[in-house]
């Protein structure tokens, strides 16, 4: 079986492989097999309840897992406790030591166990670590006496301090209201970028994942179902669950009529649509095929009701958003899709009722696995 | 955040709210504040204000029991509180943070100690360290009090645990701590607070508990509680509530330091001044041990109010000696701390009827009369009584009745007979002591009949009579009956002779008398227990206390009679020539002795008990 | 157990954590219970020594109707003290944790339990002296114009010596419970029109049962077997479970003491059993 998160060994910081972790009626993690490269901004992306949080733990070393092995490098750490190993977490509600101020949480794991650092280089990178988020000068303070976004920037500011070589961060920025998110979103990026270490990214905001990854990871009851570049998951979706998952996007199903230069036409319900008969890695398709295509709502054109190779629709509704124009049509066979049309002065006449013809280039027609 | 949070509905009344409050309060601290305010007060008496006095602190501190039980009260108290913190503390983790099989046994295993009623536990507490061979004494206190501590040490450190974030502890692991670090940088400082309530609730009670102590106290192990209950049987005196006002204020001290622990607010100042407090406390508590270190020591065993301090002293004194004096309130208590065979006592004082019981139980030593150069002091009336004819184990102390204290102000008509006790007149306003013996004897008395009978119909036709009186009683007592004389609570009571003889001192108007059926007659002597571990210093002692001199001042404070010819040239006329004190022989014509009933007592039971139900 | 699996709490296990615990009950709390289960299979000897010939006639003995009504009236005190309790610390408790501004709160609490240091038998003097006949109690009704009343050695004594000494057990628990409560739960209860009274009924109450069940089991538990408040105040004119206990270690006959100890203890198991199950079943359903 060919693993879905595999990448090279080689270079790979962390290695999951096969892992499965069970809870009294859930598999909440269910053989993973998953690579992070170093330097690497990955994101575990997925509805609640799909293993995000054990998965990250199970690498943290909070959970030992039922099967399979965790690799950091070339060591296996399946069975090492957590303070030995070198990750650290960004917990979703911080977990910040209450009875110790700011620059002593910083300053916690510099202080740890067997490494005894002098008491000038611990200040010295607790004062870059707090610089480092941009919280110069609030050392003294008690976590209290912080605000939400503060106490994240302190968490944050932590957990790099010691300089693990991954940072596991598990839905950081799920508290923050989101002006402030979309900020702390391009500040962990930057941040990720200056100490070039690795950043797993736990998120269920499929926009804080595209904006924000070198590498998404789709999780789905404890599997994952997809993982890569935020382009190819948002372009390429390769399971209808991620299509729907990861933005917006319109979905037919139908039977496989013709192949004719690589290009296949699907009779649907509402019309023939053409897809690549080759794409997205699977098998070739062949005559009689049953096929779902999905088309990204962006990509759909307006055009004549009877024009050549345009799936007829009649328009239900608009919602003018200021930019763009989201449209609801509603196909022949009556379901219905949606249209994003950029409000860029080209008119538009559309009234509802008005029946119209939808097109759009073949090769943003996906096929996905069923 | 903070702009959408209204205060809750409520918040606008709370006038009722502080109403309600103030009412539970003051309830609680009425009593309180009456204590207090009493401790200022000029005069022994409770119920009369007579001007603002702090000789009440000084007695207090002056008095050597009081101030030494208090000593062992909080030796007691600091040390169980540290050992249930020390052994609950982990016992709390793990049920807090760790799930294993068997969880919830274990968990209520520790409910265990909370709901045993504290009786069952003290009863089986002697009783278990007497088959175990462990002595009484001080750490048979401590011991059982750390065994119903852990239970609150376990509750509310875990209380704490549970507000504690678990994810604070993966923390401290993921950023390298290893899980002893963890533990002692992270949980163990946020932990704090909740150690710091069980503390205090844990030295709250062990100070508090009286039922359990007085069961499993020995030798060294009189706590406050102990010598309160003890010196009750006088009333209390304005010295117990000194004492308590400064435990209140000790306690109100600490209290509110702890709590600006915990809500943050405690800076260096503070910590200190709790600590130094602590430290206070604490040394104070062991001041007494550490000095008489190395010391002989002889363990009394006695009645309450039957040894005065100065003689203590002086035999301290004179022999170079540490005694250590116990107080008892009945010969059962006495006969059950001997009978566990680990005690360390080398001095009891029981009453005749006991004494059979003791030897029946072979619990008592032989005393060498030879050794003992003022025996001769002894009047020969009290030499050689039945219960052992030749002295070979006992040693008269002192002597008395139970008749009857009446108020002559009060009382219709004079009371000169057990029968007049029967008198409607009299309804509400009777005490009998609290003791089925006694009540019994009232009624087999008047009936003409022996105190000691075991004959069924003379015990069934008495138990009627005792029915009888039972609509009468405002109260059965065995301890504070004088002062319910003394108050005017009661016009008439049982009593106990020595008792009412002091109370009669404070106000003539009181009598004693032996009603002319006769009563029962006592005689207190001393005997060496069989275990005594000291019996060489006892004799010593024994000498000491039949010299005329000791003899007249214990008389003088327990108000009973002395067997000791010697002594009357050294006692004040008002005691030597009272006769409720040294009644005219022809009074005690029909007085017995007690003796033990055997299975009969049985018979008796169960009648005291009927009309107890 | 596998490495890792327990990072928690300086990585012991559970059974090095409860062993020392454990063993000082096993040794000093559960071994008398058990010395004292034998202890009342035998028979009183003569001069209060002990036969050991065992059997369960203590038992039937304990079991005479003679002592039910000693029974009778622990359970009646228990339950007159518990219910008393509820009626004044349930309004107190509510009122401290809703009504009072958050910085008296533990001030108040802590007021609480001061009484407690101390010592119960001077609390219970001061009582007797307050409720004497030319005490203050009675000093006060004087001075409303009110008549003297016999308050000493009454059942009415007994009761407000009882409720003093209980109080505080009852409050703590209760405030704890209230304290926890979703102020947000009321609003919406309210909200939905529920009057003052049907949404304590409805919500507070249900929603504090955990407090409850703990405030009266740990009024309910002691007061069973309590006897020196009864007797100092009341005049020890009405025996007690506990005095019948006290009494037969006063009369010899302790045989007969362990046996009814120990019918008191597997009384209050029981009890207690059933309350539990009671608040656990509400913890369930919460
Ligand atoms: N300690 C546990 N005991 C039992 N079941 C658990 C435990 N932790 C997680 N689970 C279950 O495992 C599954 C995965 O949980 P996980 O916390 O990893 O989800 P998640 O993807 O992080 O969800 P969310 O986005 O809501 O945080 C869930 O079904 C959850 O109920
Ligand atoms: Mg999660």
């Amino acid at each position: 079986m060919p693993p879905v998160g595999a990448g090279s060994l080689v270079t790979a910081v962390v290695s999951v492989r096969s892992v499965t972790k069970r809870y009294p009626g859930v598999a909440a993690v269910d053989g993973v097999w998953l690579d992070i490269e170093d330097g690497q901004f990955v994101t575990l992306l997925g509805p609640s309840g799909c293993g995000k949080t054990t998965l990250l733990r199970l690498i943290a070393g909070f959970e030992t897992p039922d099967e399979g092995q965790v690799y950091f490098g070339t060591n296996d750490v399946t069975h090492v406790p957590p303070h030995e190993r070198d990750v650290h977490t960004v917990f979703q509600q911080y977990a910040l030591f209450p009875h110790l101020s700011v620059a002593d949480n910083v300053a916690f794991g510099l202080r740890r166990g067997r490494v005894r650092r002098p008491a000038g280089e611990v200040a010295r990178r607790v004062r870059e670590s707090l610089e480092l988020v941009r919280l110069t000068g609030y050392g003294d303070r008690m976590p209290a006496q912080l605000s939400g976004g503060q106490q994240q920037r302190v968490a944050i500011a932590r957990a790099v301090a010691p300089g693990p070589r991954i940072l596991l961060l598990d839905e950081p920025l799920g508290a923050l209201d989101r002006k402030l998110r979309e900020a702390m979103q391009i500040e962990l990026k930057q941040l990720q970028r200056q100490l070039g270490i690795s950043f797993v990214f736990v998120t269920h905001d499929q926009d804080e994942a595209l904006a924000m990854s070198d590498v998404v990871v789709v999780m789905k009851e404890g599997k994952i179902e997809q993982k890569g570049e935020p382009s190819e998951i948002y372009e390429h979706p390769r399971t209808r669950f991620i299509a729907e998952f990861v933005g917006v996007t319109n979905v037919i199903v139908g039977d496989v009529e013709s192949i004719d230069a690589g290009l296949a036409s699907v009779r649907t319900p509402a019309g023939i649509v053409p897809v690549s008969a080759a794409a997205n890695g699977g098998p070739a398709l062949s005559m009689g095929d049953r096929v779902s295509v999905a088309v990204r709502p962006e990509k759909i054109r307006f055009a004549e009701a009877r024009a050549a190779g345009a799936i007829a629709c009649r328009v239900e509704d608009a919602r003018y958003l200021g930019d763009v124009t989201h449209w609801r049509v509603r196909l022949l066979d009556g379901s219905t899709w949606t249209v994003f049309a950029q409000n860029d002065g080209t008119p538009e006449p559309l009234e509802p009722g008005a029946e119209v013809g939808l097109v759009w280039e073949s090769n943003h027609a996906v096929r996905l696995e069923s | 955040m903070s702009a959408t949070s209204r205060p809750a509905p409520q918040a606008p009344r709370p006038f009722g709210a502080w109403l309600g409050i103030a009412a539970v309060y003051a309830y609680l601290y009425v009593p309180i504040l009456v204590l207090v305010v009493f401790s200022f007060n000029a005069s022994r008496q409770m119920a009369v204000w007579s001007g603002f006095s702090l000789d009440w602190y000084a007695k207090a501190w002056q008095d050597e029991a009081v101030i030494q039980s208090l000593r062992t009260s909080l030796f007691v108290a600091f040390i169980s509180t540290a050992l249930s913190v020390l052994v609950g503390t982990p016992a709390a983790i793990a049920l807090g943070r760790h799930r294993f099989r068997g969880r919830g046994f274990v968990d209520g295993i520790f409910y265990l100690p909370v709901v045993i009623p504290e009786i069952v536990l003290g009863f089986a507490s002697v009783v278990f360290f007497g088959l175990a061979g462990w002595k009484l004494g001080f750490w048979s206190v401590v011991v059982t009090h750390v065994a119903f501590s852990i239970s609150y040490v376990v509750f509310t450190v875990r209380a704490r645990l549970a507000m504690l974030d678990p994810r604070l502890e993966e923390a401290a692991a993921d950023l390298g701590a290893p899980p002893l670090e963890a533990f002692a940088r992270v949980t163990l400082p946020l932990l704090v607070p909740g150690l710091v309530s069980a503390a205090l609730l844990v030295f709250t009670i062990s100070l508090d508990d009286y039922v359990v102590t007085s069961f499993v106290a020995g030798s060294g192990g009189t706590t406050l509680p102990l010598q309160i209950y003890s010196m009750v049987r006088t009333g209390v005196t304005p010295e117990i509530n000194a004492i308590s006002t400064i435990l209140l204020l000790a306690t109100f001290v600490l209290v509110l330091l702890s709590q600006r622990y915990e809500s943050g607010a405690a800076g260096r100042g503070t910590s200190a001044v709790a600590a130094a407090v602590v430290i206070a406390l604490g040394v104070f508590s062991i001041g007494g041990p550490v000095r008489d270190a190395g010391k002989r020591e002889l363990s009394v065993y006695i009645w309450s109010q039957y040894l005065p301090e100065e003689l203590v002293a002086e035999f301290e004194a004179r022999y170079d000696v540490r005694v250590n004096v116990e107080l008892y309130d009945s010969n059962e208590a006495m006969l059950a701390k001997l009978q566990t065979g680990v005690t360390s006592y080398d001095i009891v004082v029981p009453s005749d009827y006991m004494i059979e019981v003791l030897r029946a139980n072979d619990l008592l030593g032989e005393i060498d009369t030879r050794r003992l150069t003022n025996l001769d002091n002894l009047n020969p009336r009290f030499l050689g009584l039945p219960f052992d004819p030749e002295n070979r184990y006992s040693i008269p102390y002192g002597w008395g009745t139970s008749g009857i204290g009446y108020r002559k102000d009060l009382c219709p008509k004079p009371i000169r007979s057990w029968a007049d006790l029967w008198d409607p007149a009299l309804r509400d306003r009777l005490g009998m002591l609290n003791d089925a013996r006694e009540n019994f004897a009232a009624a087999l008395k008047r009936e003409g009949k022996s105190l000691n009978s075991t004959d069924e119909a003379d015990i069934a036709r008495a138990a009627e009579l005792v029915e009888e009186l039972k609509p009468l009683v405002r109260t059965f007592e065995s301890d504070t009956f004088a002062e319910n004389l003394l108050a005017g609570e009661v016009w008439v009571t049982q009593g106990y002779s020595g008792q009412i003889a002091r109370v009669a001192l404070e106000n003539p108007d009181i009598e004693y008398v032996i009603p002319k059926e006769g009563c029962t007659m006592f005689v207190d002597s001393m005997c060496i227990p069989k275990s005594a571990p000291n019996a060489d210093l006892a004799h010593l002692f024994i000498d000491f206390v039949l010299e005329g001199r000791s003899a007249a001042r214990i008389t003088e404070v327990m108000g009973f009679a002395t067997p000791n010819r010697a002594s009357l040239e050294f006692l004040p006329p008002e005691y030597r020539d009272n006769p409720a004190i040294f009644p005219p022989d022809r009074a005690l014509d029909d007085c017995e002795f007690m003796t033990d009933l055997g299975s009969a007592m049985e018979i008796y039971d169960r009648f005291w008990t009927r009309i107890k139900s | 157990m596998r490495r890792g699996d327990q990072p928690r709490s300086g990585g012991a296990r559970p059974a090095t954590l409860l062993t020392p615990s454990l063993l000082w009950i096993a040794v000093f709390f559960a071994g008398p219970l058990l010395v004292m289960a034998v202890f009342s299979l035998a028979r009183r000897g003569a001069y209060g020594t002990i036969d050991w010939t065992l059997g369960l006639q203590n038992y039937a003995q304990a079991l005479d109707p003679l002592y039910l009504t000693v029974y009778g009236r622990s359970l009646w005190i228990a339950l007159v003290t518990t219910i008393l309790c509820f009626a004044a610390g349930y309004p107190a408790a509510y009122a401290i944790a809703m009504k009072v501004p958050a910085r008296w709160k533990s001030t108040l609490l802590v007021l609480a339990v001061v009484p407690f240091w101390t010592s119960f038998l001077v609390r219970t003097y001061a009582w007797r002296f307050m409720l004497q006949d030319d005490g203050l109690v009675n000093a006060v009704f004087a001075w409303c114009g009110l008549p003297a009343q016999k308050l000493l050695y009454t059942d009415t004594a007994v009761m407000i010596g009882q409720v003093y000494a209980e109080l505080p057990f009852m409050i703590l628990p209760l405030y704890a419970a209230i304290e926890r409560l979703d102020r947000r739960l009321l609003e919406a209860a309210s909200d939905l029109g529920a009057s003052r009274i049907s949404r304590f009924v409805h919500v507070t109450l249900p929603l504090t049962k955990s407090g409850i069940v703990a405030g009266v089991v740990l009024v309910f538990v002691p007061s069973l077997g309590a006897f020196i408040t009864p007797d100092m105040l009341g005049g020890a004119k009405s025996m007690m479970i506990g005095s019948l206990i006290q009494e037969q270690f006063v009369q010899r006959n302790q045989p007969f003491g362990a046996a009814l100890g120990n019918l008191l203890a597997v009384a209050v198991l029981i009890l207690l059993a059933v309350a539990w199950r009671a608040g656990a079943r509400d913890e369930a359903r919460a």
